[in-house]
């Protein structure tokens, strides 16, 4: 146990400081008169970051939810409009949990820097629900669960948008805080209510944070359910055992869609509203860029629609494999997810269904999604929850892996590569076009697009404008951080690599197959619960 | 926690107990339910006959029964027969037929076919009837296969064959001693050849198996040779016939192939316009087909399929698991081959870009890919543990969450609704639904410039391409047959008529354009026209151009007096008035061309122009043969020098279509006075001359006045001119004649005709000359004008104009002096404003006899009813006779009252002299129902 508590502090504060080390902000409240903010690099260079931004300030200096005109200029085009009144197009979550740090670290000025900060605890939570989940409920070793959570971290577009205020970190920890409670539940041991009690509560959150994980939990509320009621059919009555905890989960759920409805009634006048469903606002000002791709959502085009089978085939290439978004071109580290996919999907059982539904159900939503590419994004940002779930299979692939000392060397240089290319988006931009419009513009689209900001010595981490800029170039800046996160995750898979050699010149000597000797077992009575549960 | 509820006696619990029959029966009555269910849901959406395509289907299967032209050679060329064949039992009904219902009927029997036998052919590989439940329902849930059985498209029949081939195939490969199941296997994959070009490849893998079967081993070639023989022989004797047919009836018999219809010529079309995009790109074709064949099936549950695959092809335990799966992916074959090839072509929004013209047509292949996953996906769950079981059926109803909410399209209903697929609505069809009121449609039904179904025309109202004579008869005559022809840019009807100009000219005759849209244009015979063009090539109102009355007795001989008469104009009026009662186009004014008498001249020119009518102007100069004191010894040179001062000094006399004579009857004065008539050349001198000279001078006054009629007397007529001077007067002559029969007259017309091979006017007739004729009361002279009309009817076509001579005074006069009609003046009427009437004859039966005869009391001539059994004759006004006679039917005299320009209808049933016995049980039937 100490050993894990060990790996989870190092790998905390490894994720938190390269994340920290991107944050981007300056001192003081920014507010819609800061246009410098909102140029690329900036902290507020996406109007995504502005819409949330925004309603946080109005919850914290006017205590309304809508926006005034001025700041409903500066959200623009993320900016709702429905009675007279202008929103934030996004559900309330994010704005709310920004609101503590906002108003804690204003005293040392750096109320923006705070606000955003916040992101990078769920980031990092999430990356430990990674580690706990590898070692916990896969039963990988120490050495797979760290590469595992350091892949989550470092090498995926989580590096990117772990420090800016959207919802995607939040989604990928209660998603990934979900399945270890579901698991919990599934074990039927001492307090494993508790794991449904959990779902259930974080589900309708969630939701206030991201309407779309209404989907992506989804799979995680179906295994609670499924281990929530037996049914046992005989010839002449059917038995139907119900545990009686998932009734305090029921009254939870029912609490969060209650509060959903009173939350829409009371903005919008109507329990059904939300307001991505409300017109856009665009403001009047041309300063602020639309970084929104300009897919068609056209009612007239018969193959329209927000989510549509339509677009399924290149919504699928674009996430996974295209040179503008793909995340087997951004982080190909990700491949050996492939690995750890074909792995559990052998060993059937409930609890694997529910990982691959998660990440399924991921792909499919947003590559079904009118804006698979996220617009002017860094990455595939639609799919950082998958790259949580996905990291537990590479961690899985990792500590399963036949060949290690080919696939070790091989999982090293692919997590090399991908947290080379991850430090470049969070070191300078996120707001990247897609190639569909940068072939319209004549201009360079992808990593090419973000590596320009880097050789323009332009970043927007608070740390690095404030403190190094005098010391280091950002091409210098960049080059240490990234040595740094690559030394840590090839060392963790030197540990193997070193073990496996000298366990091999070992049998050697002994004259025993190294085949048996050569895998590394942790013990957790945890996880064959676990199976017993699933079966 | 835990509840119980108690279910009885019979739970679902023992379902799994149930005997293989019972379990089919209660698949069979499920998949009842389900199809008439989502034919009434398709029904109600009203897309029964979303696509052009189902359309096209239920009318080559209602032309085979209901068409101009019906019969088998309507099942056409291109489109294979069987689905068209299959629909005959049903499409007798309109109601059916305008629905969709007649082809629904078929698709659902098939699709209830097939799903009992996917469940058989399931349970025949893996021995298992739940899994063998779950293949089938995957089929039978499936909302693409679910609208397609609601549909008259050609789909489901194939899939049925396909399934019922393969089952006994598989039968058959098992055991090759079972010689039904391989029988069974070719009468299938015959009956499949002869539904869609698939059953074609269908076979040739078929014939594939059959050889791999055998020919490892040496000792079975005999076999392989007997059984592919025997299989071949059946199986394909769909493709001999079908080549077969083609050769015969289209003359080609690639026709299928090599036709401007086919989907090759179609292909090149696309293939043109850079939009072929598998066109020789195997990546492209696969894609194509499995993203489609993936939509149709559900994606998830192709996936599961895709798995499926991978599963069967390690599987030991399953005999011939190769040959399966060789069965099983052979419309994936298919369609791959024929998208490479350019034989077919899909476009499927998933992929194809947003840049094409189009991005959904055709999706409907990929659905001949459900029953292969339903077989797979059987296949799986017969081998596969509890966990991926509930894999399956989560991802199954996840797919059925997705075609419900609508992010899974049901692609084939989308092609039908906004696919290329979709059958066109123009207004063009509202239009005319509202106002077609029977008759010949003349259309491109290729083109589909309109719906047949939703216009509300019945079939064998159409004329299309399949519809010989009429078809190429009405490009040349498009009155000939069709009431309406609707047309639109660029097809047959276009390119035949609209963009040939003489023949757009004949269209403008007789059709008026009634509807116009960007898509369509819709014209409607203009029925008068018609009447009108039968028997005359003009076209006019009337049976002569000119059809005049002669006023000389007043308008020459009382010209004197009138000059000092006050009452003169009113005088005048009468006259003329009377002339235009009687259906007289024109007047003929004898008034001479003196300036004295110019006064009294321009009276009858007045009261013409207000009557409507021409002027014949047929007077001369006073002194040309001496009249009123006129001193004689005119010139022919002051004859023509004056007659151009007078055209020119008075231009506003004349107006277009006018007569002017300048020496009517010459041989009666001027030089000619009492000098030999055979001293022609003189006499032909002046007539060339007068005719150049009234040329220049209305040229010069710019009027178009008809100059070429010189009157002559008929002895002089038919003895003067030579052929100079017949060209010089447009070979027309003009003849005053009277004979003292009516059969002389008819002779001489006869005999000048053919003569000169000239025109005839008819520059003065009429009766009685006392000389020639005799005394005559009004009735013998009413008698025996009727008899001349009768002879100028006869002899319509070669008679330019006639006038009749005289109106009042003298022996042939048709009125009294106190202006009071004869009855020689009706006749006159009746013949100058003759009416049309509209004969419909009909049998007992109803049906319309065409092309039947009926003759013309008048001249004996012939005409024959169309397609309707409508004949339209322009006759006299008054009673006539008609007797109708024709054969196998009991003749009939009926009196028809013919009004002056106007319509008659006229409907007359005949009755059949030679009944059938077919048809002596119709009328008994019918004496039964209706009473006699």
């Amino acid at each position: 146990m100490i050993k894990h508590l060990a790996n989870i502090l190092v790998i905390t504060t490894v994720i938190t400081c390269a994340l920290g080390s991107t944050l981007r902000g300056t001192w003081g409240t920014i507010d819609y008169t800061s246009t410098n903010e909102t140029a690329p690099t900036r902290a507020f260079e996406s109007s995504h970051e502005r819409s949330s931004y925004a309603q946080m300030r109005m919850l914290t200096d006017y205590g309304r939810i809508d926006l005034l005109k001025e700041w409903a200029d500066f959200a623009s085009p993320d900016t709702a409009y429905s009675g007279g009144k202008y929103y934030s197009f996004f559900p309330p979550g994010v704005a709310v949990s920004m609101i503590p740090f906002y108003v804690w670290f204003s005293q040392w000025n750096l109320a923006q820097v705070g606000s955003f900060a916040v992101f990078i605890l769920y980031t990092v939570a999430a990356a430990v629900c990674v580690y706990v989940m590898c070692t916990a409920v896969y039963k990988t070793s120490g050495f797979a669960a760290v590469f595992a959570t350091l892949t989550a971290g470092l090498a995926s577009s989580a590096l990117s948008y772990g420090t800016v205020p959207v919802q995607h970190g939040p989604s990928a920890f209660f998603i990934m805080s979900s399945l270890l409670a579901a698991a919990w539940y599934s074990t039927k041991r001492k307090f494993s209510d508790l794991g449904a009690w959990y779902v259930a509560a974080i589900y309708p959150i969630s939701i206030f944070f991201d309407y779309p994980n209404a989907v992506l939990l989804f799979p995680t509320i179906a295994f609670v359910g499924m281990h929530a009621v037996r049914i046992h059919p005989s010839l002449n009555n059917i038995k139907i055992d119900v545990r009686s905890g998932i009734i305090v989960g029921v009254i939870f759920g029912i609490i969060g869609a209650f509060a959903h409805v009173l939350y829409n009634q009371a903005v919008f006048g109507d329990p059904a509203t939300v307001a991505q469903f409300l017109p856009r606002y665009t403001s009047d000002s041309a300063t602020i860029i639309d970084e929104k791709t300009g897919v068609s959502n056209d009612s007239t085009d018969p193959f329209g629609g927000i989510f549509t089978e339509y677009r399924l085939v290149n919504g699928i290439y674009t996430l996974l494999f295209a040179s503008d978004k793909g995340l087997f071109f951004f982080f190909p580290v990700y491949l050996f997810m492939l690995i750890g996919i074909r792995h559990i999907f052998t060993q059937a059982s409930s609890f694997n269904n529910t990982m691959l539904a998660t990440i399924g159900a991921n792909l499919l939503l947003y590559a079904s999604f009118n804006d698979p590419w996220g617009g002017w994004a860094y990455g595939p940002r639609y799919l950082i929850p998958t790259m949580f779930v996905g990291a537990v299979l590479v961690g899985v692939a990792i500590s399963k892996i036949r060949f290690r000392w080919l696939m070790l060397p091989i999982a090293a240089i692919l997590y090399s590569a991908s947290t080379a290319i991850a430090f470049i988006g969070a070191t300078t931009t996120n707001v990247v076009p897609p190639q569909v419009e940068a072939d319209y513009f004549n201009i360079a689209y992808g990593v090419p697009y973000a590596w320009q900001f880097v050789e323009a010595n332009a970043s927007g981490s608070f740390v690095y404008n404030q403190f190094l800029a005098n010391q280091l170039t950002v091409h210098e800046w960049y080059l240490y951080i990234v040595a740094v996160s690559m030394l840590v995750g090839t060392t963790t898979l030197a540990v193997p690599i070193f073990s496996w050699i000298s366990k091999k010149a070992y049998d050697t000597v002994n004259s025993k197959s190294s085949r048996n000797t050569a895998k590394i077992k942790t013990e957790y009575p945890f996880a064959s619960r676990i199976e017993r549960g699933v079966a | 926690m835990t509840i119980t509820i108690p279910w009885g006696t019979k739970p679902l619990y023992q379902i799994h107990k149930s005997t293989n029959s019972l379990m089919l029966k209660g698949l069979v009555i499920f998949t009842i339910v389900l199809s008439i269910g989502a034919i009434a849901f398709v029904y109600s959406k009203d897309a029964v006959v979303a696509y052009g395509d189902s359309e096209s289907h239920l009318n080559i299967a209602k032309r085979v029964v209901d068409s101009i032209t019906p019969g088998a050679s309507q099942l056409g060329g291109i489109w294979l027969p069987i689905p068209h064949v299959m629909m005959l039992p049903f499409i007798w009904s309109d109601t059916l037929w305008r629905t969709g219902l007649a082809g629904s009927i078929v698709s659902a029997i098939c699709y209830v076919i097939s799903t009992a036998f996917l469940y058989h052919t399931i349970h025949h590989i893996t021995q298992r009837k739940t899994a063998s439940i779950i293949g089938a329902l995957t089929f039978a849930l499936n909302p693409n296969v679910l609208y397609m059985q609601a549909t008259p498209m050609s789909e489901l029949p194939l899939i049925m064959f396909f399934v019922l081939s393969t089952y006994y195939f598989l039968r058959y490969i098992q055991n090759d001693s079972d010689h039904f199941a391989l029988s069974a296997a070719g009468l299938f994959s015959f009956l499949a050849t002869l539904s869609r070009y698939d059953g074609w490849f269908l076979v040739g893998i078929q014939g594939l198996i059959i050889i791999a079967k055998y020919i490892r081993s040496r000792q079975a070639w005999g076999k392989m040779i007997g059984k592919g023989l025997y299989f071949g022989s059946i199986a394909l004797l769909g493709v001999v016939i079908w080549i077969g047919w083609c050769w015969l009836i289209l003359g080609d018999p690639l026709y299928f192939t090599n036709s401007e219809f086919s989907a090759k010529s179609q292909q090149e079309e696309w293939n043109r316009k850079g939009q072929l995009p598998s066109y020789r790109n195997l990546g492209s074709a696969v894609s194509y087909y499995t993203t489609t064949a993936a939509s149709n099936a559900g994606f998830l549950l192709f996936l599961v399929a895709c798995i499926g695959i991978a599963m069967l092809v390690r599987d030991k335990s399953i005999n011939n698991r190769f040959a399966i799966l060789a069965l099983l992916l052979t419309p994936y074959l298919f369609y791959i081959l024929t998208l490479f090839i350019g034989q077919s072509i899909i476009f499927v929004p998933h992929i194809t870009p947003s840049s094409f013209e189009w991005r959904l047509f055709n999706v409907r292949y990929g659905l001949m890919m459900v029953p292969c996953v339903a077989i797979l996906i059987g296949y799986m769950w017969s081998r596969i543990k509890l966990i991926h079981k509930q894999i399956i059926l989560s991802l199954a109803l996840i797919q059925a969450l997705l075609f419900l909410v609508g992010y899974s399209p049901v692609l084939t209903y989308a092609d039908g609704a906004v696919g290329l697929s979709k059958a066109k609505r123009p207004d063009a069809e509202r239009w005319i639904k509202e106002n077609y009121d029977g008759g010949l449609v003349l259309m491109d039904d290729y083109a589909r410039s309109i719906s047949i179904v939703r216009s509300g025309i019945p079939m064998e109202q159409i004329i299309y391409i399949g519809n010989k004579p009429y078809w190429e008869e009405s490009f040349d005559q498009p009155e000939r047959h069709a009431r309406w022809i609707v047309t639109q840019k660029d097809d047959a009807v276009w390119r035949n008529i609209i963009s040939i100009p003489e023949k757009e000219a004949r269209l403008y005759t007789f059709f008026q354009k009634v509807y116009t849209s960007p898509d369509t244009i819709i014209f409607r015979r203009q029925e008068n026209r018609v009447a009108q063009g039968i028997g005359s090539e003009n076209f006019t109102d009337t049976f002569w151009r000119y059809q005049c009355i002669d006023t000389m007795k007043v308008s020459r001989d009382a010209a004197q007096d009138l000059l000092t008469d006050p009452d003169a104009q009113a005088v005048i009026d009468t006259q003329v008035s009377i002339v235009a009662d009687m259906g007289a186009n024109c007047v003929a004014v004898g008034t001479p061309y003196d300036d004295a008498f110019l006064p009294v001249l321009r009276m009858w020119v007045s009261s013409a122009r207000a009557q409507g009518l021409h002027v014949w102007f047929r007077g001369n100069w006073s002194a040309w043969e001496g009249w009123f004191g006129a001193k004689k010894g005119m010139t022919t040179q002051q004859h023509l020098q004056e007659t151009r001062a007078f055209i020119s000094a008075n231009a506003d006399l004349f107006l277009d279509g006018d007569i002017f004579t300048g020496a009517p009857e010459a041989e009666n004065g001027g030089p000619f006075t009492g000098r030999s008539t055979l001293e022609f050349p003189e006499y032909r001198a002046f007539l060339i001359s007068q005719e150049q000279m009234k040329k220049e001078a209305f040229r010069a006054i710019g009027v178009d006045v008809v100059t070429n009629w010189y009157s002559q007397n008929g002895w002089i007529a038919q003895n003067m001119y030579d052929e100079p001077t017949l060209e010089a007067v447009d070979r027309l002559v003009t003849v005053d004649h009277y004979t003292p029969t009516v059969e002389s007259m008819d002779e001489y017309l006869t005999e000048l005709k053919n003569q000169k091979k000239v025109r005839i006017a008819l520059g003065e007739f009429g009766n009685p000359i006392p000389d020639l004729n005799g005394d005559q009361s009004p009735k013998e002279q009413a008698q025996y004008l009727q008899n001349l009309m009768t002879v100028f009817y006869k002899h319509r076509g070669d008679i330019e104009g006639l006038s009749y001579w005289t109106l009042k005074y003298g022996s042939t006069a048709i009125i009294t002096d106190a202006d009071e009609p004869k009855p020689a003046s009706d006749v006159i009427r009746n013949w100058f404003k003759p009416g049309i009437v509209k004969i419909e004859l009909k049998n007992q039966f109803g049906s319309p006899l065409d092309a039947k005869e009926i003759r013309n009391p008048y001249d004996d001539s012939v005409v024959r009813t169309d397609y309707n059994g409508i004949v339209y004759m322009r006759l006299p006004s008054g009673e006539t006779s008609l007797k109708l006679q024709v054969p196998r039917y009991e003749s009939e005299t009926v009196v028809i009252a013919v009004k002056p320009g106007e319509i008659v209808n006229y409907k007359f049933t005949l009755k059949s002299s030679e009944l059938s016995r077919w048809e002596r049980f119709r009328l008994w039937i019918r004496t039964l129902v209706s009473g006699p």
